[in-house]
């Protein structure tokens, strides 16, 4: 009892000592002094210090105070009663700042769209005159601006139409609807950019992106007449693809799974018709193409290396539109309009090939079968100014039928494939205030393959079916906030449900391939901001992927390659019970400093993750592969990559040039020597698709040149990409290892690829385009010798990608002839013609050795070997 | 029906290969050594092929006769024992001087040394059970071949079906199959189409390890088609050959398997 009296007793007298000798009233009488006579009499009064700027607070500002005695809390707040000087009171600091302004601030925000049909332009930009401040309209047309009480005269421009000023009496919030009126009506689209010099690198803060036009996809010469967008990115620098005709593309040294294409928001898993000679989307149908693969925003993921986002027309609310085109080997119609007018309206457009319908022409071929057809539809509801519902589809489907009649080895075969790409989106537009837009995405995509098989043997008949499909169930709530003119903040979540489901029958019933579910879920945010020369535009993704049961995985025998035969047992997962899960954050950072308007340096960093797998044989991308969720054995692929860049644009931007390099950094699986997963994977025919593969890790670095040549007659680009690719085995066992675990070309490792595309206008009536290219041979394993074994040869094969097949180069030229329409007539037209790669020349696809009943034969694959003409009549009404 | 498979992807390839163009590349040459052989449970004198590679397009066959070779088993108690290094070559071909009676259970290997010291070691390989073959049964023109498989652990066959007619060899297939699929069930089928009356059918299944399976899928994969070809990864013929001084898999493979082999005459 004692002992506490004692410390009370202490601390008593601890309290008062802080207390007395902390001062805390002030006595003052003081006239239009100033800030800094007033702080040092307080400062002597009191055992309170100040804290101030100087650059922030004026100290010879006057001020008058009459107090006594008064606590030093309410001095201090009557000495800046009324006054631009904000004061906290911490401890014995009086920290001062500049207050705040009550703002007057205010906003005006609405859409821009096409005066004519009323199809919202995405990437319009509103510039406030006299200033360097603006905005630019997102990919549902909306923007934003915060803007202090007053008047503003407002530019706002898009290429192709008419630039257009409006003044605004800025007192409130307010929204405008802006309606620009295209340039011309011609045959040729509605334009479609994302600011008023397309091609220009120096206004967007993302490095390596590439947007395109419909009109420029046009012009491109085409194969058989047919504008295809997949093509025209293979014109656009950092791209490449295995060879031509093949399907997808692959950008900046990564697998061409890592692509994200997205048409209406939905993931598309199978971007080709005929396994690869045509894309699967009808430029009619589209709005804009989109293409980044350096800076990538927080709200994309799931792929690796690029996303090429593509979205559809609205449809024409104004008026009923149509258009169409006839060729040689498919046609395709497309009409929009509204079903009620300025609220309403629709879109359909679908093409449909009928080349097959030559075969009976020729007797030996044995396809019955063998044509494409798509369909593109949306319905878009203005419900009111702040509420707009899109409802999207596409559904695209390859028919083939293919009858093998009987010989010596083999029976008669009647195979029935295809494939189909089903997507449907529903998308609510809402706008929360003039600062906060939101959308709110529901999506299903489906691709589904499938094959049927009957054999005729001497007495019976062997049946089959295989129906495989990936299904994608995806939410996604994503906003928009504006806080002010210069900053630009994106924030959202994502869910996205898998399905592969495999179905089997008759022949097929005993394939080893399980359904399998995975849920991949993200949460984002970004922030885009701009000061005078400096913009950043910096975000952070957060993705988790669950992989789930019910499922049987093999275990291995950690000693041992994992092979079939080093499985020791299986281990179950229930129904829904998670077998595996990955995550992991993906910083994306851009940065951009002007040196003036027309030069600006950029660097970039991103981070994605992947975690669904296309299973191919790394040759070829067929129609067949097996999409695979990351699991136990296959890990997610993690892609690091970083560039820097600068970009110049010429006086009036008649030329714009850019110059940008990059390394990758990869974390990847590959395929084991001898894999026949993509044949045998695909059909199910092989169990643990794992044995199949090995972890590796890979880089990629490249520098991409590109200039751009936009008014006068004579338009066009050229592009020049040094790439190389380069990948490893990760393995410690000698079996797996490729080329003893050194670094090895990847498959499409091609160093030197020139593009040239040039567009001339001859006359108003006439038109013609070129393209031409120029790219190193890609790499492939060659024999080094031969032995004989058991009475047969056998050939010995070099490391993996040794060597290279010939350097490829191809030049196509198309013409448009737009006759002039009648006047009295919404009717114009135009005709288009020209030749697939000019002088016909056999550019390498692969190069092969076989025996021949122990005949050595080498044999070089072309897979467009001729010239190929084209014509096709295109209208517009 | 895996032959379906490959048709499916012709029918693809062959809408894409619409130029084959005959070409003669010069192509580098890497010479390397290339060992071979099948130790079976049958007493027997064991061979072991040795070769080095030629130009791809040299026909000749380049033999190895001044190569050391011993073979060696290890036994249930670990015991490694010297089985022979006495052999007699002729053309590249090592016979052991002496007939050789193996255990079944015991791991057997070679090791392979070159003129220049590089040694080439196979796999230790266990030399498994044979397979029982209970019967051929001829049902029309299909003779099913029943036979036996432990179903507590997965196997690998290297089955040879050779068809005689009046004594003269008229087919001769081999080919390696795993029961990975169907293993739940002991009793397995082959069924041999296209047998008519007055044929033999003599049928051999050697019951062989991982590595060696695997070795002659690699030697049966090989195309030679040029569009299945351009279907596959190219893969030389590796299988439990090592070098031992690099750890690096060589060319070849030396097995070791259980045989049985079942003739019979169908009237």
């Amino acid at each position: 009892m004692k002992l506490s009296s004692f410390f009370y007793l202490i601390f008593s007298f601890q309290l008062a000592a802080f207390n007395g000798f902390c001062q805390k009233t002030v006595t003052l009488a003081e006239e239009n002094n100033s800030l800094k006579s007033i702080i040092a009499q307080i400062e002597e009064q009191t055992s309170y210090n100040f804290i101030l700027n100087n650059d922030a607070i004026n100290v010879d500002e006057n001020f008058s105070i009459n107090v006594i005695e008064k606590d030093i809390a309410e001095t201090v707040a009557l000495l800046f009663k009324d006054s631009k000087i904000a004061y906290k009171i911490k401890k014995n600091y009086i920290i001062l700042s500049r207050a705040k302004k009550k703002s007057d601030d205010f906003t005006v925000s609405g859409i821009v769209s096409d005066s004519n049909t009323g199809e919202t332009l995405l990437g319009a930009s509103i510039i406030i005159k006299n200033s360097n401040k603006g905005a630019i309209t997102n990919e549902y047309g909306f923007y934003s601006i915060t803007l202090p009480k007053g008047n503003y005269l407002f530019e706002v421009s898009y290429l192709g139409y008419t630039t257009k000023d409006i003044t605004v009496q800025l007192e409130r919030n307010m929204s405008i609807k802006i309606a620009l009126k295209p340039v011309s009506s011609e045959l040729d689209e509605v334009v479609v950019r994302a600011s008023q010099n397309i091609k220009s690198q120096v206004n967007p803060i993302l490095g390596g992106t590439s947007s395109l036009t419909t009109s420029e996809i046009k012009k491109l010469p085409s194969l058989l007449g047919e504008p295809d967008i997949t093509r025209s990115i293979l014109t656009q620098p950092g791209i490449s693809s295995i060879g031509e005709g093949t399907s997808g593309f692959n950008t900046r040294g990564g697998n061409v799974d890592q692509n994200l294409i997205l048409l209406d928001e939905a993931p598309l898993y199978n971007s080709s018709h005929l396994f690869g000679l045509f894309s699967i989307f009808n430029a009619d149908a589209v709005k804009m193409v989109n293409l980044y693969k350096g800076g990538i925003p927080a709200h994309f993921g799931g792929r690796a290396s690029s996303v090429l986002e593509i979205r559809q027309k609205n449809g024409n609310s104004k008026r009923i539109k149509g258009e169409g085109g006839l060729g040689l080997i498919f046609s395709k119609f497309t009409i929009e309009g509204p079903i009620k007018k300025d609220k309403i309206s629709f879109l359909a457009s679908g093409r449909r090939s009928y080349f097959d319908m030559f075969f009976p022409l020729f007797g030996d071929i044995n396809f019955k079968k063998f044509h494409f057809y798509d369909l593109n539809t949306k319905l878009t509801w203005d419900i009111n100014e702040n509420n707009k519902l899109y409802a999207s589809g596409f559904f695209g489907a390859d028919v083939i039928q293919f009858r093998q009649e009987d010989d010596e080895d083999d029976p008669n075969i009647t195979a029935d494939i295809g494939w189909t790409n089903t997507t449907a989106t529903i998308r609510w537009n809402h706008i929360f205030s003039s600062k906060l837009f939101a959308n709110f995405t529901g999506i299903y995509s489906k691709y589904d393959f499938a094959l049927g098989i009957e054999e005729n043997l001497d007495e019976t008949n062997n049946e089959g079916t295989l129906d495989r499909s990936i299904e994608n169930w995806i939410f996604k709530p994503d906003f928009t906030y504006y806080p002010n003119p210069t900053t630009k903040m994106r924030f959202g979540l994502s869910g996205n449900l898998y399905q592969f489901i495999p179905e089997f029958s008759g022949e097929y019933s005993n394939q080893g391939l399980d359904k399998e579910k995975a849920l991949e879920l993200a949460a984002y945010y970004s922030i885009e901001k701009q000061w005078d020369k400096f913009s950043i535009h910096t975000g952070l993704r957060y993705s988790w992927f669950g992989n789930f049961g019910e499922e049987n995985i093999a275990v291995y025998n950690p000693n041992f390659p994992q092979t079939p035969s080093t499985i020791i047992g299986f281990e179950n997962y229930k129904n829904n019970e998670i077998s595996k899960s990955y995550h992991g954050l993906e910083p994306r950072l851009s940065v951009k400093y002007n040196l003036n308007d027309r030069k600006a340096f950029k660097a970039g960093y991103n981070r994605m993750f992947q975690y669904i797998h296309l299973i191919s044989n790394q040759t070829v991308v067929l129609p067949n592969d097996l999409w695979k969720p990351s699991g136990v054995y296959i890990p997610p692929v993690e892609v690091n990559q970083f560039s820097a860049g600068y970009a110049f644009d010429t006086k009036n931007q008649d030329y714009n040039f850019s110059i940008e390099g990059y390394k990758t950094f990869d974390d990847i699986v590959e395929y084991i020597n001898g894999s026949r997963s993509g044949v045998l994977g695909a059909l199910g025919a092989i169990d643990n698709i794992e044995t199949e593969l090995v972890p590796a890790k890979g880089f990629s670095y490249g520098l991409e040149l590109a200039a751009h040549k936009n008014k006068g007659k004579l338009t066009g680009n050229a592009n020049y990409t040094y790439a190389v690719s380069k990948r490893k085995t990760k393995s410690n066992f000698a079996a797996e290892q490729i080329n003893k675990g050194a670094y090895f070309p990847s498959n499409f490792d091609r160093p030197h690829i020139f593009n040239l595309t040039a567009n001339y206008k001859l006359s108003k009536k006439w038109e013609v385009g070129t393209f031409f290219t120029y790219q190193t041979g890609r790499p492939i394993t060659q024999p080094n010798g031969r032995l004989r074994f058991n009475g047969d040869s056998f050939l010995t094969y070099s490391d993996r990608n040794a060597f290279r097949i010939p350097n490829t180069h191809r030049a196509d030229i198309s013409f448009i002839y737009t006759p002039t329409g009648n006047p009295k007539t919404n009717w114009k037209s135009s005709w288009s013609f020209g030749l697939y790669n000019v002088y016909g020349n056999k550019n390498a696809f692969s190069v092969n050795s076989i025996f021949n009943d122990n005949v050595l034969r080498t044999a070089q694959l072309s897979l467009i070997g001729a010239p190929i003409p084209f014509i096709s009549y295109n209208f517009k009404f | 029906m895996k032959k379906t498979y490959y048709h499916i992807a012709l029918i693809f390839l062959s809408i894409l290969t619409s130029c084959l163009d005959d070409i003669e590349p010069e192509f580098e040459f890497e010479e390397q050594v290339f060992i071979s052989g099948l130790l079976t449970n049958e007493d027997d004198f064991v061979t072991v092929e040795i070769q080095k590679t030629v130009p791809v397009a040299d026909t000749t066959f380049n033999a190895v006769n001044d190569a050391k070779v011993s073979l060696f088993t290890r036994d249930a108690s670990n015991t490694v024992s010297l089985v022979s290094d006495s052999f007699n070559v002729a053309n590249g071909a090592y016979t052991t001087s002496e007939m050789i009676t193996p255990t079944i259970g015991n791991a057997y290997w070679v090791e392979v040394m070159l003129q220049d010291q590089t040694i080439l070691k196979s796999e230790e390989e266990v030399l498994r059970q044979p397979i029982p073959i209970l019967d051929m049964v001829k049902n029309d023109n299909t003779v099913r071949i029943t036979f036996t498989g432990p179903i507590d652990e997965q196997n690998f066959y290297l089955i040879r079906v050779e068809v005689l007619k009046d004594g003269e060899l008229i087919s001769d297939n081999i080919d390696v199959f795993n029961d990975r699929i169907m293993n739940e069930n002991p009793e397995k089928f082959l069924d041999i189409g296209n047998i008519k009356n007055d044929e033999t059918v003599r049928v051999s299944i050697n019951n062989i390890n991982f590595s060696t399976f695997q070795f002659y899928l690699n030697v049966f994969g090989g195309e030679n088609d040029f569009d299945f070809a351009s279907l596959f990864l190219p893969i030389n013929i590796v299988g439990n050959v090592t070098n031992i001084a690099t750890n690096e898999l060589a060319l070849g493979n030396f097995g070791v398997a259980g045989i049985s082999t079942m003739t019979m005459d169908f009237e």
